[in-house]
């Protein structure tokens, strides 16, 4: 994970901590809110959405964007939380659990509040939410005997999957095609290597869905692979691994979007010295040649097959992350503070409403 | 999962969430005795289902209703007092949570015990990983020893499509390194459960050494008290199904209808905005106006299944209902079937299969 992300998602924790917290002591103010409610002036307030995954949707306009963290954390009721966090600012939710826990009976109490939440300003029952799974990339075995782990969650509901550290293209094949997919040979779907493992039935995620079972098989597709597909599923290009079979792991049909993970890959290329133990800082790590390199070649191959690029964004015109300059070099997926969504919305004239 | 094992799961669940909402039992067990019952039973052994299956007496399991604002604890001890003489625990979809199975266990073990005087219903999981390959299964055997160590009875594998998993998961999952065992045969796989699974001998009332002399697959083991079970339910399990179901440690077998249909008639089989699987639909005079599990090539895979579980001493399992044709539960006994999957009949069908059988043990 990169490790911007991970002090992003932490922050995330620590919201949902302070308002389980407030719950007793409503006079005390939010360190950060679920939304300011600040609308891009191009929005239109009669916006009708046209599918149920809010993020494809923006896609489709061309339109990037905007994702936090669930605020999930110690001493915060995941249920509770869903019911907040269906408010938030944000398109998009990554729920990590690459360090966070592995804890299903959580993240399926906060898709519900999510769902109970609803709906959105933009209509949609509720945000796009995402998990980043603790299961990598590592290979095509290590990927069959962990499948299972996919199956369980997104039968909480959630619309989709981000792997850490997709260094075997022959582990993201299984995943994208075998592990997040219905064994359908969909209308218009090329038939790929491998056959859908998830099974009957979906009752869980269907009902998060707000759908009947058939109408969830009919939808729980990856998208763009299934232009009717309501899942996105991601990639992470994190470590030099990654980095020696990009070409063809984001070649892989069924994958949505792609990062590269700048904290992961400053470790991989860099080592335990880039990381002083006394905690002094060594400067933008990310604006090193190297770092340039490896970010520049997931940019180039994100265009080269239609994936969405993912980069961390900064309200701040100097930063390296710079909204504006990140949305300028094709970024379509940004993991983001709401000042930053602000200035990234109204740049690009958004019509949906936050 | 069969669609209509589904529902009834489901229906488990909402029962559950009712009684934790009202504090109250929504919908109690009629705890209708067949009349042929001995009210004065006494048990031969911990494992009900074991016992009936040895009187030849078909078994009838419901789902453990526990689910989002249900507290397992107190549902466990609820459902010590089913009709049901067994309970599925459904984690294949339903969340994988082994804090919760712990407490549920718990509870089952405080609930007082069942009127035939056992301690608890058996109880068996579905787990979340699948039959796929060996290499997968032996990467997943901590998951069974895990869920074995909560107390509970038996394992349901789903999509059983590798004999070498299945056999990876039954003999090496679920048994102890014993190859002393007086009177058990011998078997190429030793199992890898260690020591010591102190909870799951305290949820049954044992020593642990008595846990792990008796913690053993029947019918393979005499003695032993757990029961494992595999779903053939995809075309891939269809091609290897006389090899597994001949596999030492079975116990029973289903052909998993649900997700059999997935696979046999695809997506169009599936009617987009209508029930997924395969429900048996009546109109409003109750006549059947669409009943995926009689197509022929369900029926097919069904037959072949059926038969290879009486050629291997295997008990069979099915969905079964009070209405007349081919689910009734008469028909299905009839058939062959020794586990049955209530359904959306629920008790009504137990009552109606145990009045049937004759049978002497209480409910």
């Amino acid at each position: 994970m990169d490790i911007k992300k991970r002090d992003f998602l932490l922050a995330g924790a620590a919201i949902g901590a302070s308002i389980a917290a407030t719950s007793q002591a409503a006079a005390q103010p939010r360190q950060r809110p679920i939304s300011t409610g600040t609308q891009p002036s191009t929005v239109d307030m009669n916006y009708k959405p046209r599918r149920f995954n809010k993020v494809i949707e923006l896609w489709e306009d061309n339109q990037p964007i905007y994702y936090t963290g669930p605020g999930i954390g110690p001493g915060v009721n995941p249920y509770e939380q869903g019911l907040k966090m269906s408010r938030t600012w944000a398109d998009a939710i990554c729920y990590d659990m690459e360090h966070s826990p592995l804890d299903f009976t959580s993240l399926r109490a906060f898709t519900q509040g999510l769902a109970d939440g609803g709906p959105t300003r933009s209509g949609h029952r509720m945000p796009c939410v995402f998990v980043s799974t603790p299961i990598i990339g590592l290979n095509e075995a290590y990927m069959w005997a962990n499948s299972w782990v996919f199956s369980q969650l997104l039968d909480t509901g959630i619309m989709g999957i981000h792997i850490c550290h997709a260094r075997d293209p022959k582990a993201i094949e299984v995943a994208a095609q075998a592990c997040v997919r219905l064994p359908f040979q969909y209308p218009g779907v090329p038939k790929l290597k491998h056959e859908g493992l998830r099974g009957s039935p979906q009752n869980g995620a269907a009902n998060v869905w707000g759908m009947n079972q058939g109408e969830y098989l009919h939808k729980a597709d990856t998208w763009p692979l299934n232009p009717r597909g309501e899942m996105i599923f991601g990639v992470k290009i994190e470590d030099v691994h990654c980095d020696a079979n990009v070409e063809a792991t984001l070649a892989v049909q069924g994958i949505s979007m792609a990062e590269w993970g700048p904290g992961d890959h400053a470790y991989s290329l860099y080592g335990l010295e880039a990381f002083p133990e006394d905690g002094h800082s060594l400067g933008e790590l990310a604006a090193r040649p190297e770092m340039v390199k490896v970010r520049q070649k997931v940019v180039d191959l994100c265009k080269k097959n239609n994936l969405k690029f993912l980069n961390a964004a900064r309200a701040d015109d100097n930063s390296i992350d710079s909204v504006i300059r990140q949305i300028k070099d094709g970024a379509l997926v940004l993991e983001s503070d709401e000042a930053a969504a602000i200035k990234g919305r109204e740049y690009t004239k958004r019509k949906m409403p936050v | 999962m069969d669609i209509k094992k589904r529902d009834f799961l489901l229906a488990g669940a909402a029962i559950g969430a009712g009684l934790a909402a009202t504090q109250a039992i929504a919908q109690p067990a009629k705890r209708q005795q067949p009349s042929s019952v001995d009210m004065n039973y006494k048990p031969r052994r911990l494992n009900k289902c074991i016992e009936l299956w040895e009187d030849g007496q078909p078994i009838y399991y419901t789902g453990w209703g526990v689910g989002t604002g249900v507290d397992p604890y107190e549902q466990g001890k609820k459902m010590c007092k089913t009709w049901a003489d067994a309970i599925s625990i459904e984690m294949e979809h339903g969340l994988f949570d082994l804090k919760d199975l712990r407490e549920f266990m718990r509870g089952l073990k405080d609930g007082g015990g069942t009127k035939s005087g056992h301690k608890f219903p058996t109880t068996f999981v579905t787990p979340p990983v699948i039959g796929l390959d060996g290499p997968y299964a032996r990467a997943n055997t901590w998951v069974l020893e895990q869920i074995l160590c909560t107390g509970v009875t038996g394992i349901h594998i789903t999509h059983a499509r590798s004999t070498k998993a299945i056999e990876t998961y039954a003999l090496m999952g679920c048994r102890y390194p014993f190859q002393d065992r007086p009177g058990v045969k011998k078997t190429a796989m030793q199992g890898l459960r260690g020591n010591s699974a102190s909870y799951a001998a305290n949820i049954w009332g044992v020593a642990g050494g008595t846990y792990q002399h008796i913690a053993d697959l029947w019918p393979l083991n005499p003695k032993g008290e757990l029961i494992f079970g595999v779903k053939i339910e995809d075309t891939y399990a269809d091609q290897t199904v006389d090899a597994t179901l001949a596999l030492p440690g079975i116990a029973f077998a289903e052909w998993g209808p649900g997700d059999h249909n997935l696979w046999l008639n695809g997506y169009h089989s599936v009617e987009d905005g209508g029930e997924s699987g395969h429900p048996v639909l009546r109109d409003a005079k109750g006549n059947v106006t669409s009943d995926v599990s009689a197509l022929p090539n369900m029926e097919a895979v069904r037959a072949k299944t059926l038969a290879a579980c009486k050629r291997n001493k295997v008990m069979f399992l099915n969905a079964a209902e009070t209405e007349p044709g081919h689910n009734n539960v008469i028909q299905q006994i009839k058939d062959g079937t020794m586990v049955v999957a209530a359904g959306r009949g629920g008790e009504d069908v137990a009552i109606m299969g145990r009045e049937y059988t004759k049978r002497k043990m209480p409910v």
